[in-house]
């Protein structure tokens, strides 16, 4: 099976030309494997929370997947059990193959936290054998809007679907909320002063600060990978174009003036030199990327409809939504030779895109029959698992860095 | 400030958009597009769409959402084309009424609010429905309305005017209305 998966790899490297060292394919023979969980015994409290919580986490990844034990690639073994007013968990992986233990820890946690932990071992576990970070730890912002609401707000879980919490009562229109590279706060376009302003918002300590409130239009707000800056769709001087605020000076600064376009969704570059965005230009939105210094904007999408939300990810590569045979799909591009492919299935809209910490899997959101849920994708286009589905619309993720 | 001399050329304004969207009208396919975006600052030819660039919004949104909202329903919305913001010169007369009306009553501002259909992502919308809302601002001001009068105000995607996922739904939502306010 590794087999088939390594020649399929070098295919995928002789068809796309992703020969360029900075992109990270998965690692033949750590991935793609299966874990056989018979071995891990739970009590049926707080240690059964943990299992199913560990279970799930670490099959979420779509290079990983349950099989019986006769077949699984690894064994995990241990337990999981309540013992004086604590949980006490020892879970050890085994490399069935080589006969060789690859990963083992024990941990003692209150009951609250078993939650937390299954999803804090499950990326040690996917970070041991893959050696990529896992991102079961890593909480995903995205616009909801509940059945029967009019009002939309930020709300934040997990990719298991637990620690769902509210994070803003706009209870408006809000677009387009995106982490801050510290994971401590997030910047998104609310409505709820009536006009569209660009706000940040701050989880510890909670609060939230006006980023920019010009006249007309201030949208897609976007932190710099150092966090001193701040990208900017602003309309104040007679056109929506692309600003770039420095944090520390408070001054704000032009970077594309176009006379005829719409802009929308800037993106950091890893090394926070460019920008990517999207500029469209009566009837067909195109991705550019630009320095942060400004100068003649690089279009880098050719051809087909549509080409929007741009998410410049940690392995150099820029997913997008591009429209596709009357849908709208998910595609990754590599800015340094225009090498594009889809990685979404044609079931569905699949829009606005976020790569995950690992480089390999994306959230989307995923839309048929006006309803709107969020997906977990990666980048071979394997996988689209549901993460949040039904009781409203979810939609605009933005996974943690 | 700087706006006296801007507002000089407003009367050159009318017949730019009239060579302009003939200009867009023109252009087809995407090797246009290369050609004349990012090139507009003037290399090797005139350069008439910085005249546009002129108009800078007001400093600030000079406290409208603090006034009251006037009964603005014998205002028509203005609608556009598939992600287009050329107003059509057939939507022309319904900026006019309101142009005649803010001429009339002195007191009076206005807000414009854009609108798209639901394609295209919901940013980008945002985008377009205030380049919609902006585009029908320059027309006023071509027809001698202050531009601190006027605030753009695009909700892109989120508030259409007729719900379904049909062309007859789509061309009614693309558009944008008139929101008298005193």
């Amino acid at each position: 099976m590794k087999r088939i998966y390594l020649l399929f790899l070098i295919s995928l490297f002789v068809q796309t030309g992703f020969t360029q060292s900075r992109i990270q394919i998965a690692k033949p023979g750590s991935a793609d494997s299966s874990f056989d969980f018979s071995g891990f015994s739970a009590d049926s409290g707080a240690g059964s929370r943990f299992f199913s919580g560990m279970r799930k986490n670490l099959t979420l990844p779509s290079q990983f997947k349950e099989a019986p034990p006769s077949s699984a690639d690894f064994r995990v073994l241990g337990s999981a059990r309540t013992s004086g007013g604590q949980v006490e968990v020892t879970v050890q992986v085994v490399d069935r193959g080589q006969d060789q233990r690859r990963f083992g820890k024990r941990y003692a946690v209150a009951d609250d936290q078993v939650e937390g932990l299954a999803r804090l071992i499950s990326d040690e576990i996917t970070e041991a054998l893959t050696e990529r970070p896992g991102f079961a730890s890593k909480r995903i912002l995205f616009v909801g809007q509940r059945a029967g609401s009019r009002g939309k707000d930020v709300y934040a879980m997990f990719p298991d679907g637990g620690g769902m919490v509210q994070l803003t009562r706009d209870d408006s229109v809000v677009l387009a909320p995106k982490w801050a590279p510290d994971g401590n706060s997030f910047v998104y376009t609310s409505f709820h002063r009536g006009f569209p302003d660009v706000y940040q918002q701050t989880l510890q300590p909670a609060g939230r600060r006006v980023v920019s409130s010009s006249s007309g239009m201030n949208s897609g707000g976007a932190v710099s990978p150092d966090g001193s800056k701040i990208a900017l769709i602003l309309s104040r001087e007679g056109r929506p174009e692309l600003y770039v605020k420095d944090l520390a000076s408070g001054r704000t600064t032009r970077l594309t003036r176009t006379a005829s376009s719409a802009k929308s969704s800037p993106s950091w570059s890893p090394d926070g030199k460019q920008l990517v965005f999207v500029s469209g230009h009566q009837g067909i939105p195109n991705l550019y990327v630009i320095g942060v210094n400004g100068g003649e904007p690089r279009r880098i999408t050719r051809g087909g409809g549509e080409n929007l939300s741009p998410h410049w990810g940690p392995n150099g590569l820029i997913a997008f939504t591009r429209r596709r045979e009357g849908r709208y799909a998910i595609a990754i591009l590599n800015p340094n030779n225009g090498d594009t492919r889809f990685v979404s299935p044609g079931d569905a809209d699949y829009e606005d895109p976020s790569w995950a910490a690992d480089g390999f899997h994306l959230v989307a959101s995923r839309t048929i029959r006006g309803q709107s849920a969020l997906y977990l994708l990666d980048m071979e286009g394997k996988a689209a698992k549901s993460l949040l589905q039904g009781q409203g619309n979810w939609y605009m993720p933005s996974f943690r860095p | 400030m700087k706006s006296t001399a801007r507002l000089s050329i407003r009367f050159l304004l009318l017949s730019l958009l009239l060579v302009t969207g003939a200009c867009r009208r023109n252009k087809g396919g995407e090797g246009a597009i290369a050609d004349d975006m990012y090139n507009e600052n003037g290399v090797g030819g005139v350069n008439q769409f910085d005249e546009f660039d002129q108009f800078d919004l007001p400093d600030s949104r000079m406290g409208i959402e603090n006034m009251t909202a006037v009964d603005s329903s014998a205002y028509a919305p203005v609608y556009f084309a598939f992600d287009s913001y050329s107003v059509a010169s057939g939507e022309n007369s319904k900026i006019r009424m309101v142009a005649t009306n803010l001429q009339s009553n002195g007191g009076q501002a206005v807000i414009l609010q854009g609108h798209t259909d639901e394609r295209g992502s919901r940013e980008y919308n945002i985008a377009l429905g205030e380049r919609r809302a902006l585009a029908v601002r320059e027309l006023l001001i071509s027809m001698g309305i202050s531009s601190d009068r006027i605030q753009t105000l695009s909700y892109g995607e989120e508030l259409p005017s007729v719900s379904g996922s049909d062309e007859t739904a789509f061309s009614l939502n693309r558009r944008v209305e008139f929101q008298l306010m005193q």
